[in-house]
This record gives structure tokens, sequence and C-alpha cells, in this order.
């Protein structure tokens, strides 16, 4: 096990180092330069070229970013060229708003998709069964941030229900109740986008075990219904969910950037969209690896809940 | 040395061929056959949408600034009173086709590659595998932000880029169906007679792999379209004034129009959603019709 983990870090090393390698090329590539936002646009020719200097831009691309590298490799992350803060605090002041609102959407999403799609396989084929596949529909082909339109012009436009965006009222003491008024629906929003797929995977994965010969033999020999359900089919169809739950942390975190995006959530999705208008490489690099290695975290953790789900999995 | 002709097979009666049975259980497939009529509506809406649409979807119209639905302008007009029916006709075309063409980019790159790493295998395999990994590992969203930023955004970059991120969902799926045929017994016998690698990729695993492709190729349009949008809602896809489905709802980040227009906005969504379910239908359709014990 623990050699399976230390093999399992190895091999996402140079995986990480791909993902910096392509995202430091895009960026570089990339027309213009957080210069044109920091000096004053009728600057002469040597002060833009005392800028370039001072944050190293005048050495070669290849240079730059083995200096970041190596920067790296200290656990710095280097200053924001466009508010000369230290990235990562800039990234420290936005995890929580992200964390919060990911989390949140994945546990509305676990909560509402497992029981439809189990409900959906026990009662396949009755109006249970096209309803909650109805939604499972639906929620695959609605462009996340359309619901969030829909949404706010329901719930705040037109009820006055709910806050438009943003975490806290502006000008008000921050609080729990006016916390989770203005979470309710991005949340929502995100976790819809993660329904469809889940409902569909939670609904084949168990109709799938129900027809196992084991689920045969315990209601042959009298086992409660329930505890058939959920002590044997349920317990099998695990793997299949959690291979679906690896696949989708990447989704995850790219929803959460359209959906931060919709409902101005001061989140690392809002601050990534900033920092890509204003070139400022060190911090997009800064949010690349952090959602990098919370990816490949994430991955390995799913292979280890294999384990968990079915002992019959071993890691050599 | 030519390929072997195939003997017919001998007749029983009257069979099917393959082909009708792969249609006839299509046909049957009611949502698929929904799905479909809607597409080929639609196809037929944005083709003819110069016949159909009495305006110009360039056009900006001073006295129909943010006019409503009425009869001069069917759905409306949007804020700089170009009309919303003609706009959402026109807008389908780009989303339809950047849905097409980066899905086929993807396969062109995508299927290749997997061939090439599940027959080789080896380093070969590792390589492009762990390529994939990287493109798998990192939210797609983020990176065609910033490969969009690099290009310049635009609706040839923006078929581009989605594309070629479309490549790994292929190629990883080419790879294992590969793996699984390479040893099966048509492709002994063929490497038996002597066939190069390239002919049996290409002539006895390729075809055998068709099933599969065509279904994620299905989804994968579906995918592109959704993508296309987010990116042209972020203001970093198709550019103003040509008009697609995720552009239309980039005026709605603007509270007035969200809140006071529903109708520059709505529209566009509403397209998406439909076209979205329609297509996801009919791969539903062909994976049951193919093969019904495919899963994907």
């Amino acid at each position: 096990m623990t050699r399976y983990v230390i093999r399992r870090i190895l091999i996402a090393v140079p995986v990480l180092l791909g993902i910096t390698v392509l995202s430091y090329l895009c960026m570089r590539l990339a027309p213009g330069s957080p210069i044109d936002l920091l000096v004053d646009p009728n600057a002469t020719a040597a002060e833009i070229e005392r800028q370039r200097h001072l944050l190293g831009l005048d050495q070669p691309v290849v240079i730059q970013y083995f200096k970041w590298l190596g920067q790296l490799l200290h656990g710095e992350l280097g200053y924001s060229m466009r508010s000369s803060k230290p990235v990562i605090n800039l990234i420290l002041a936005r995890i929580g708003p992200t964390a919060l609102l990911a989390g949140t959407s994945l546990v509305i999403a676990y909560v509402v998709g497992i029981p439809l799609g189990v409900l959906s396989a026990t009662r396949a084929y009755t109006l249970w069964d096209y309803g909650s596949m109805t939604l499972a529909f639906l929620a695959a082909a609605i462009p996340n941030f359309f619901l969030g339109l829909v949404a706010i012009y329901v719930f705040s436009v037109k009820l006055k229900m709910l806050p438009l965006g943003g975490m806290y009222d502006p000008g008000t003491r921050p609080g729990v109740l006016a916390l989770t008024t203005h979470l309710i629906m991005p949340a929502l929003v995100l976790a819809g986008a993660q329904l469809g797929a889940l409902i569909r995977q939670v609904r084949s994965a168990v109709l799938e075990t129900l027809n196992e010969d084991y689920v045969r033999t315990a209601r042959a020999k009298g086992v409660a219904e329930q505890k058939v359900l959920y002590k044997h089919a349920l317990r099998n169809a695990l793997v299949p969910i959690i291979t679906l739950f690896g696949l989708s942390l990447p989704f995850l975190v790219g929803g959460s950037v359209v959906t931060e995006q919709v409902f101005s959530w001061p989140g690392l999705g809002t601050f990534m969209i900033q920092s890509i208008g204003s070139r400022d490489y060190p911090a997009i690099m800064g949010v690349t690896v952090l959602i990098a290695i919370a990816v490949l975290i994430g991955n390995l953790l799913t292979d280890l809940a294999y384990g968990l789900a079915d002992p019959r999995i071993r890691y050599e | 040395m030519s390929s072997a002709a195939v003997a017919p097979a001998p007749q029983i009666g009257r069979e099917r061929t393959y082909l009708q049975d792969v249609l006839r259980r299509f046909f049957r497939h009611k949502l698929a056959i929904i799905g479909l009529l809607i597409l080929l509506i639609e196809i037929g809406l944005v083709i003819f949408a110069g016949q159909i649409a009495h305006h110009d979807p360039f056009a900006t119209d001073p006295t129909a600034f943010g006019a409503r639905p009425g009869p001069a302008h069917l759905l409306g007009a949007d804020s700089l009173g170009r009309d919303v029916f003609a706009r959402l006709l026109y807008g389908g075309r780009i989303s339809l086709a950047v849905g097409l063409v980066s899905t086929a980019v993807g396969l062109v790159i995508g299927v290749p590659l997997g061939l090439v790493a599940g027959f080789r295998g080896g380093v070969v395999d590792q390589l492009i595998m762990r390529a994939a990994d990287v493109f798998m590992a990192f939210p797609s969203i983020i990176l065609i932000l910033m490969l969009v930023a690099v290009i310049g955004p635009s609706i040839w970059s923006v078929m581009g880029v989605i594309g070629l991120l479309g490549w790994p969902f292929f190629a990883r799926l080419i790879r294992g169906n590969v793996l699984s045929l390479r040893e099966r017994e048509f492709v002994q016998g063929a490497r038996a007679l002597g066939a190069r690698d390239l002919h049996i990729m290409v002539r006895h695993i390729l075809p055998n792999s068709l099933a599969p492709i065509l279904v994620a190729a299905t989804f994968r349009i579906s995918q592109s379209m959704l993508l296309e949008a987010s990116l042209s809602f972020l203001g970093m896809g198709v550019q103003p004034p040509q008009a697609s489905w995720g552009n239309m709802l980039y005026d709605a980040q603007s509270i007035t129009t969200l809140a006071t227009r529903p109708w520059m906005w709505m529209p566009a969504g509403v397209a998406i959603i439909l076209s979205v379910l329609s297509i996801n239908f009919v791969g539903d359709g062909i994976r049951d019709a193919l093969d019904p014990k495919m899963k994907m």
C-alpha cells in the first residue's frame, strides 16, 4: 500500500511538470504582456524596457520557466505582477470560497443523485425511472451558466428571494445566514452540472449488480429486499461510481470557474479569469499548479477508495 | 498481396443485413427519432436562415434598441437593435459547425495516436498515454481559456482548441479497443499472411472500432457545443458581430439585460439545450442500435 502510494506520487510528478510546461508555454505565447497594464501608455521605450527587466521578462522564456520552477521547488509562488502581493496570499484568500462552493455542490449532487439513480434502477421502466432519467438528460444538456442565469432571473429578479451574487452583501456584516442565502443558488447550479452523469452511472451500475448471481442467491435465501439492495447490490455498484467521481474532479473545477463568474463568487475561478485577462503570469501559474495538484491528489484518493469499496482489489 | 475476397455469406431465407438490423434497432428508439427530427429541423432552419429570417443578423437598427418581441422583430432585438431571431438562426450555423468541426479535429488527432499507442505499446504507448493524462487531469475550460488567449478568440481558434482538447478521449477509447482486438484471430491471421502494421491498423482494427468511435463522437459534438457556449459566454469565444448561441448569452452578464430583457438571452439558451438533448438522444439511439450490450 505505502509502496503503491509512493509509486503513484512518482508517476504524478511528470504529469504535473507536463501541465506546468503546457500552461507556461500557452501563457507566454499569448500576445500582450503584463507590462501593458502596469506602465503608463505614454511611457518611453526605455522605461518599458526597465520594467521588463525588473520583472525578468527580458530573459528567454525557457530560462524564465526554469527560474519559476526553481522557485516552486522552494515552495515559492512568486509575486503577482498586477498587485505585487505574494501569489500565495492571493490564492489563500480565494481558496476558501471555492472549496465551500465546490464542496457543497458535491454533497448536494451525491445526496440527490445516488438515491435517484438507485430508485431509477430498482424501479426500472416505471414513472420513477422516467422522471429521474428526464432530470439526468436535462441536467447534462443545460449549460451551467445558462442554468445560473435562469436561476438568477427567477429567484433574484422575479421572486426577489435570493441575492444576485457575491458572497455577502456589501456593507453588511458577514454572517452565516447571509452566506447561506448567497451560497444556495451557485451550489445548486454547480450540483446540477454533475447530476446528469451521476444519475445515469448509478442507475446502470445498480441495474447491473441486481442481475448478479449473488443478488439472486441473497434473495433466494430470504434476505430482506432492503438489505439485498444496500448490502449486496449497492456495495458492489460502488466501484463504477468511484470511477466517475475521479473522472469528474476536473469538470467540477472547470464548472466552478464558469459558475463563479455567473454569480460573482469571489473564488479561484474568478481570480483565474482576471489573471488570464491581465496576463499575470505568476498568478496564473500559481492557480494552475494548485488545481493540478488538487486533481492529482483527488485521483490518488479515488484509486485508494477502490480498495475500500472492493477488498479484492490489491495494490502492489 | 491484395486482401482476400470475402466469400458471400450463404443465404438462409430472407435474412436482414447488419445495416438493416442496426437501422431497425435505431428506429425503435423513440427518443432517438425525436432527437433526429429536431436536429433535422434545426439544420434546415440554419441552412435556409437567409430565406427564413427577414432581417440581416448584423444590421443594427437604432430605432429598435432592445425592442420587445413583436411583428417587426419576432423575438425582439438586442441592445444594438439587431434582430434576435435572425441572429439565432445564423448563430445556430456557427454553434453546430463548432460542434462538428471540433469533433472532427479531435478524431483526426486522437484516432491515429490511440491506434499507434495500442498497437506499438512500450515507450510510445507510455508517452502518448501520459500526454493524455496531462490533458485529462486538468480542467479543460481553463486550458481552453489559456489557449484561446494565445491564438486570439475567433470561431477558428474555438474550433481548433476545443478539437485539440478532445483527442485524449478518442485516443483512450481506440487504444482500449486495439488492445482487445490485437490478439484476436483475424488480426493474427492477417499478420500470419504477412500484412504490415499500417495495413492491419487501417484495414482490420479501425473498421472494428468504428461503432464506439461513432458513439463517442456523437457525444463529443454536444460536449463541444456546450464548451463553445461557455467560452463565448466568458467573452473568449466567437466574437461579435458574428453570432453564436454562446455569445448571444454574453449580453446577459449585464444585470439590466438579464432582468428586463429576457428575449435577448433566453432563446439562445433554449436552442443550446434543445440541440444538446437531441444529439444525446441520437447518440443513445446509435449506441443501442450498434451494440445493445455496449456500455459508455
